[in-house]
Order: structure tokens, then C-alpha cells, then sequence
């Protein structure tokens, strides 16, 4: 059938071995909301396994970056691909972990409710969720340490134990390419080394795994690789290509290495 | 008083219990349909699209009259007050996605033209000399007891059919009010899913025309939800709830109606809704106004005099 022809081949057991194609790649991504020019002329391309930070002042159109390759935001050019294909948002091969502040907490829906939603694109339109769906919920809320508060109403959990719910969704979905919208922003301790820790096991596990992150200190220790933006792509690589006092300058402005670490870390 | 139990048990004849079981359905429908507004914040759309039924129905009246010499004709009237009505959300939609000004400033101006609109039509209306636009007043207080045994077992049926199309639909729709940037990122058309929750609304609005009346439908939207949610935590207990106090208030209302003749059906419903809504309010455990009181004067207690002089949250 066309249908299956046009999937990319990597579907079923998404890989480099399968496909040649990188996972994620971006040429000329321009992005303006209004008559202010967000992203411009952006090129990236994802390696086939690690984990990328994506760094930058604010407003340097870090998470308008995720939001474009999504195709959330519409672009004024520009074109990504997944796996050499136009992105299918329906396939689920990529998992997007949004904003902690973009939803509503007080919502009556239950932590092991939020995770089953990763599951609903599997589902399909009409069909209810079903005990097995909740099972397996309940086993990704587990590997981010929360089954015991699987029944509560996500209002009551701490901004750390929500942000977890938010990766157990992702890991629910199974998918290649994990985006992930500042992960780390305003948790706490126990909640940081968790979300670290998966994210690293799925770096491991061959998955791309894309960061939107504040804090440049810790990004050596917690990185492979970084996107440094702003509005402009500024560096792309290796941490250590990408860290160095010139770029940060390019990107900050004028400010020094030093300061620039602190502004950033304030401004999150 | 007789009457009341005789008509809350269904038993003032065929016509008032069919008329009594339809306003029950109608409220359940309401409340379920109405939850999912809430939760996606589009409560204040309900209002626009309610009041915007009524130029519809009353050009419909006018059409009818000027075409068939008689101008209550249900299916006609129907018709006018749904096409008003999503003329109506399609204004708002389009005022506000050119964002120079909020939506809540959208739904307000698109609001007052079409009710400016249908009342004058219908003042113009009353001036003819024909009979039968007391009828149309009918439409806008809504009579579940004078209404016909077909049309009665219509509105039942079409309430039922509603509902379980609502519930059908849970999934979707919890993913749309509680994430809808996470809905959008995995394949899920948030634009085609609101726009199938407004199609639920003008669908609900245009089957409750004739028992609550165009603009007070908007209570069984509103009501139900609101009171239910301050005693749910969870949606899987907020919709069941919410369809109850619903059905409660259609009840109640449809019955107090069918006893006390007098009495327009639309605005009984929406006084019954209107109590358990506040009462909930008053009274509800951990969201209520009193429980909150309470834990915070206890909270008083626990810190001592000196440190809760201070301004308390």
C-alpha cells in the first residue's frame, strides 16, 4: 500500500542501522512571530544517538526552535526532516515534553491519567483507555520513581514530581526523538537527578534526545553535544566545540563568559 | 403540592412526564458537554453562541411567515437559530484571530450586536398583526410542558444521542482541554477538535431551544460543571457529576414547572441548577467556601496570634 511505502522505513525499529538518514534535520529554519524575526536561517542536524542542549539568551528562539520542528509555529522557511522524511506528527516518532508553565495544574486529571495520554495516539480516535493502557502508564510513572502517586490530582504534586509525569508521558510513546522544553527549570534535587538519569539511559538506549536547558554550568556534565542560538545559529557540536569563550560572547553579546552564565541562569 | 410529586414522578399524564424525561436528558447533556467547555475555558463562548440564536430565530419566524403565512414552524426555527448561532462563534473566531483585541473583548462585542439584533427584530416582530408570535416567546423562556408529544419525544431522544456522543468523545477532549500544545505535537488537530466542541455546543444550544429557551440553555452548560467540579478531583468523577446536577436541575425544574403552571420551564431549571451550584459553593469538602475558611482558621491556630497577623492565603 502508498500508505506504508511513505513511512519512513525506520518506523518499526527506529535506527541507524535501518536508516542512513540522521533522526532530526534542519536547513534554513526561519521563524518570525509577527514582524519580529524569531529563528533565522537555523541549520541543525541531530546525532543518530545523545543528548543535545539547546542554549541561548533569552528570546533567542530556543523553544520556538522545538516548536518549529514540530510544526506548532508556522515558518517562513525553511524545511525538517526526520529520518530524510517530512515530520508525521501522528506516528509518534517524535515525543514532545512541553513547558511545565503551559498547562493548567489545577486540572482534575490524575498523574497516572497525564502519563496514559502518551499512549493516546496509539489508541486511536473514539477508543476508550483501557486497564492495559493503564498498566503500562503506571510502569513508566514507575521508572520515574512516582507509582505511589499515581491517583493523585496533579495539582498536588511538586513541581519536580509534575515535570516527571511530564517525561513518564514522553516514555509512555516509545519514541525516537524525545523534545524536551527547559526539563530541568525550577525543580528540585531528588526530581533533577531523575529526569537526568532517564534521559541519559535513553541516550544510551539510541535515542536522540533534545533539550531546550538554562544553566550552561551544567551542561558539560549532563551533554554531548549543544545548539547554541541565538535568533542565528551561533555553534552546533560537541560541547566542548561549542562552550567556548568566543561563542558564548557571539551569542550573550557583549557580556563576559562569566556574567553571561550568571544572566542566563537568573533570566530562568 | 400534590401536583408537584404527581409531576416529579411522572405521573401528570403522557405529555408533562415525556417533557419532564427530556429536560432530565437535556440537563445531563448539558453538564457533560458543558465540563469540557469549562475545562478549556470557553464558557464565555456559550454565552455568545446562546445569545446569538436569537436573530436567527426570529428572521426564521419571518421567513416562515412571509413564505408558509405561518411562523412557527419548528424545523425552520431550528434551522435559524443554529446558522445564527455558528455565525455567531465564526464572528468571534474571526474578531479574535486578528488579535487587536482579547477574545474575552471578541465574545463581549459579538454578543451585544446579535442580542441588540434579535431583540430588535423581535420587537419589530410583536408590532405585526399576526397571531402566533407569542409562540416565538416561547423560544426565548422555554416550555417543556406546552410543547407537542413528538416534539418532546424528540428533544429526549436527541439529549440521549447527544450524550453519548460526548462521552465517546472523553479521550479527545481531555487530551484538548488539559495540553493542547502536547495534543497538537502527536497528530491531534486542536483547531478541528475545538471546533468539534463548539459543534457540540451549537448542537446542545438548538436541541434545548424549546425546553430552557435560547439564552437560558447557557445555564445547563454553565451550571452543572461549575458546581461539580468544586466536588471532583478528576474528570472520570466531574463528568458523571456533572450530568447528574444536570438532570437533577431538569428534573426538579421541568416538574416545578408542569405543577405550577405559571411557572416558564427555562428559568425553573435554571433556579434548581442555580441552588445546587451555590449550595456546592458553600459547602463542598476541600474546595468550598466554608471548608477553606475552616483550614485556614485552624491554620490560624497552629501558627499562634503573633505570626498569623499577617495576611493569610
Amino acid at each position: 500500500m502508498l500508505a506504508t511505502t511513505d513511512r519512513p522505513a525506520a518506523l518499526g525499529a527506529p535506527g541507524p542501522t535501518l536508516d542512513p538518514a540522521p533522526p532530526l534535520s534542519v536547513r534554513g529554519l526561519t521563524v518570525a512571530y509577527h514582524d519580529r524575526l524569531v529563528l533565522r536561517e537555523v541549520d541543525f542536524t541531530a546525532p543518530p544517538a545523545g543528548l543535545v542542549a539547546i542554549l541561548g539568551p533569552n528570546g533567542a528562539g530556543k523553544s520556538t526552535f522545538l516548536k518549529a520542528v514540530l510544526g506548532l509555529v508556522p515558518t517562513l522557511d525553511g524545511e525538517v526532516r526526520v529520518f530524510g522524511r517530512p515530520l508525521d506528527r501522528k506516528t509518534g516518532l517524535v515525543a514532545y515534553v512541553p513547558q511545565r508553565s503551559s498547562v493548567d495544574w489545577d486540572f482534575p486529571v490524575t498523574a497516572l491519567e497525564v502519563v496514559a495520554m502518551g499512549l493516546y495516539h496509539r489508541i486511536g480516535w473514539l477508543r476508550p483507555v483501557r486497564r492495559r493502557h493503564l498498566e503500562a502508564a503506571r510502569a513508566q510513572l514507575d521508572r520515574v520513581g512516582l507509582a505511589d502517586l499515581a491517583d493523585r490530582q496533579i495539582g498536588q504534586l511538586s513541581g519536580g514530581q509534575q515535570q516527571r509525569v511530564f517525561l513518564a508521558r514522553a516514555l509512555a510513546q516509545d519514541a525516537h526523538i524525545y523534545l524536551l522544553d527547559e526539563p530541568l527549570a525550577g525543580i528540585d534535587a531528588v526530581s533533577e537527578r531523575v529526569v537526568v538519569d532517564l534521559l541519559r539511559e535513553l541516550a544510551a538506549l539510541g535515542r536522540t534526545v533534545i533539550a531546550v536547558h538554562h544553566d550552561l554550568e551544567s551542561v558539560p556534565a549532563i551533554f554531548d553535544e549543544a545548539l547554541l542560538l541565538n535568533v542565528r545559529r551561533i555553534a552546533a557540536g560537541p560541547v566542548a566545540e561549542v562552550l567556548t569563550p568566543a561563542n558564548l560572547a557571539r551569542a550573550y553579546g557583549a557580556v563576559l563568559e562569566l556574567e553571561a552564565h550568571r544572566s542566563a541562569r537568573v533570566s530562568g | 403540592m400534590e401536583s408537584l410529586i404527581a409531576a416529579l414522578l411522572l405521573g401528570a399524564g403522557y405529555n408533562s412526564a415525556v417533557a419532564t424525561v427530556g429536560a432530565t436528558f437535556l440537563g445531563a447533556a448539558g453538564g457533560v458537554v458543558g465540563t469540557f467547555l469549562l475545562l478549556r475555558r470557553r464558557v464565555m463562548l456559550a454565552d455568545a453562541a446562546s445569545h446569538a440564536t436569537l436573530p436567527g430565530l426570529v428572521l426564521a419566524f419571518l421567513a416562515g411567515l412571509s413564505l408558509f403565512g405561518e411562523g412557527r414552524i419548528l424545523p425552520l426555527l431550528l434551522l435559524g437559530a443554529a446558522l445564527s448561532a455558528a455565525l455567531g462563534g465564526l464572528a468571534v473566531h474571526a474578531v479574535a484571530a486578528t488579535r487587536r483585541i482579547g477574545e474575552d473583548a471578541a465574545i463581549a462585542s459579538v454578543l451585544a450586536t446579535f442580542y441588540g439584533a434579535g431583540t430588535l427584530l423581535l420587537s419589530y416582530v410583536q408590532s405585526l398583526p399576526v397571531g402566533g408570535r407569542a409562540g416565538l416567546e416561547r423560544f426565548l423562556l422555554g416550555s417543556a410542558a406546552g410543547t407537542l408529544r413528538t416534539e418532546a419525544e424528540l428533544v429526549a431522544g436527541l439529549a440521549l444521542l447527544f450524550l453519548l456522543l460526548v462521552l465517546l468523545l472523553t479521550k479527545e477532549l481531555r487530551l484538548l482541554c488539559f495540553d493542547p500544545g502536547f495534543a497538537e505535537a502527536h497528530g491531534w488537530s486542536t483547531a478541528r477538535l475545538d471546533l468539534l466542541l463548539t459543534g457540540l455546543l451549537l448542537a446542545f444550544l438548538v436541541i434545548g431551544l424549546q425546553t430552557v429557551g435560547s439564552v437560558l440553555a447557557l445555564a445547563l452548560v454553565v451550571l452543572p460543571p461549575a458546581a461539580a467540579r468544586l466536588w471532583a478531583d478528576r474528570l472520570g468523577r466531574m463528568l458523571p457529576l456533572a450530568a447528574a446536577i444536570g438532570a437533577l436541575s431538569g428534573w426538579l425544574g421541568a416538574a416545578f414547572s408542569a405543577a405550577l403552571q405559571r411557572l416558564p420551564t427555562g428559568p425553573a431549571i435554571v433556579l434548581v441548577g442555580a441552588v445546587l451550584f451555590f449550595t456546592s459553593l458553600l459547602v463542598a469538602p476541600r474546595r468550598g467556601v466554608v471548608a477553606v475558611a475552616v483550614r485556614r482558621a485552624r491554620l490560624r491556630r497552629t501558627l499562634g496570634r503573633g505570626a498569623a497577623s499577617g495576611p493569610l492565603s
